[in-house]
């Protein structure tokens, strides 16, 4: 299993490294207009500051992406024929994938932090705002956490749907549109969506969707993070049941 | 002596057996049994549509056969620990990630199936595609990556050769190239098992044929039992 998890993350840093680049930008971008932009003298506490750390874990759609592509692309390419033929039991190819996506996605967590991190602490005190709080530590770890799951996740989704512009579609969808209508309509349900749980997993939970659900309604970090997680399983099982037996032609 | 042991048992390699496939209400393979030895190359012959692919991925474990069985040295390809070790595929000559380099799509196979990098090299330079290693294989022609698919397929040094149309997309020069490195397989003890409709290459190239057509056999057994291949072939096919 660790060779063929090995395969994976090479095959994948050969060709893909460019989303993960784009997810760690996206977060350098967003930490940097939370400081300049949206904190300001008179508000600035806290939440505020720890709100500018969270901001290494703003990639997380690119990361998910990043996921959909680790498994899409063989497909795309029809490579997925190679990945067969070395390891015809095809449970144990897509488990690779998982594994190698969530240890990729921790990666690009841990390159979000290292960049955005003294960007944010470098920029929090050009400003003369605190630099640091004791929630800071809590915030990088989860954000590394949640990239992780993320990308995880997105690997879930791909394994199910085999298509790689179906399967970023509907996973756009539904982290933009209908999991917001959801929430909208029944906001009990806001703490236990992917989002829901991403977040929770995050550390960062000063709001879980929007304004909608308040913070106290997300799970405990460990609890988004084992949902997560099963989320993810889930998505992965149900391909194995329904998408990866098909014949491969 | 072609396909026996020592004791003079004959040895079989591949084992189809009764095998059929259906893709909703089209009867892809009917009923097919054929057999194939070591140290010969067997052609696998039969008019385009006739069910070669099918039966081809049915036996590298890649369609599921709707019933009958596929088998390499005895076990399923599933079965096998190590499926590179024993059976190498040339499937399609597409099938590469355009931003991956030689190395890089030879390296993630090897990789995976626990084969030691020094073997890279080796392959690379049995197909002459060691000079292009370093390149983009979206900017390769279509004979390098056939010779890069065959280059894969024999990472593991394997004792069976499957190889679907290898022949398409290669120049004159690249047909006489493959039917020489097959035929140097064969003497090597190896089994390859070739599908092509192009019958002038075949004739040159192969010990043995399996003919179908519509799914079912028509005809199987060493080449020189059909005296002109090409007469034969359109005779069994017209029939």
């Amino acid at each position: 299993m660790i060779t063929l998890v090995k395969a994976e993350v090479l095959r994948l840093t050969r060709s893909m490294r460019w989303v993960a680049v784009i997810a760690v930008v996206m977060c350098a971008v967003w930490a940097v207009l939370q400081v300049v932009v949206f904190i300001k003298p008179e508000t600035v506490n806290e939440r505020a500051v720890d709100s500018a750390y969270s901001m290494s874990q703003q990639g997380y759609m690119f990361v998910m992406i990043l996921g959909i592509l680790l498994v899409t692309s063989e497909y795309r390419h029809r490579t997925i024929t190679w990945a067969f033929l070395v390891t015809p039991r095809r449970g144990r190819v897509i488990t690779a994938k998982l594994v190698a996506s969530s240890v990729i996605g921790l990666v690009v967590g841990v390159a979000a932090v290292l960049v955005t991190g003294p960007l944010v602490a470098i920029l929090l005190s050009a400003y003369d705002y605190p630099v640091w709080t004791a929630n800071v530590p809590a915030v990088v770890l989860g954000s590394v956490l949640s990239t992780g799951l993320w990308c995880l996740f997105g690997a879930g989704v791909g394994a199910l749907i085999r298509n790689m512009v179906a399967a970023i579609t509907v996973a756009f969808v539904w982290v933009f549109y209908a999991e917001w209508a959801l929430v909208m309509m029944v906001p009990a349900v806001g703490r236990w969506t992917p989002t829901g749980v991403g977040k929770a997993a995050s550390g960062w939970n000063r709001d879980a969707l929007g304004s909608i659900a308040p913070a106290g309604d997300l799970v405990p970090m460990w609890a988004g993070a084992v949902l997560m997680v099963g989320y993810a399983v889930t998505a992965a099982v149900a391909a194995r049941l329904i998408t990866v037996r098909r014949d491969v032609t | 002596m072609p396909g026996r042991s020592a004791t003079g048992r004959l040895i079989i390699v591949i084992a189809v057996e009764k095998l059929s496939k259906r893709f909703g209400d089209v009867r892809a393979v009917t009923d097919l049994s054929f057999t194939v030895l070591p140290g010969a190359v067997t052609g696998f012959l039969g008019p385009n549509g006739a069910g070669k692919t099918t039966t081809l991925r049915m036996i590298l474990g890649l369609v599921t056969p709707t019933s009958g069985t596929a088998t390499v040295d005895g076990v399923r390809y599933v079965d096998l620990p190590e499926p590179m070790k024993s059976v190498g595929a040339v499937l399609e000559s597409t099938a590469f990630h355009p931003a991956h380099t030689a190395r890089t799509h030879l390296r993630v196979l090897s990789t995976a199936a626990g084969i030691p990098t020094e073997r890279l090299d080796e392959v690379l330079d049995l197909v002459d595609l060691r000079y292009a290693a370093g390149r983009r294989i979206g900017g390769f022609s279509l004979g390098m990556r056939q010779r890069l698919a065959i280059a894969s397929a024999l990472l593991g040094d394997p004792s069976v050769l499957i190889l679907d149309e290898p022949a398409n997309g290669l120049d004159p020069e690249g047909i006489h190239w493959l039917r020489g490195f097959l035929r140097a397989l064969a003497v090597d003890g190896r089994a390859v098992l070739v599908s092509s409709h192009v019958l002038t290459e075949m004739a040159k190239t192969v010990d043995a044929v399996v003919v179908i057509n519509h799914g079912e056999l028509l005809a199987s057994g060493p080449v020189d039992e059909f005296g002109d291949l090409e007469d034969t072939y359109l005779q069994l096919v017209r029939s």
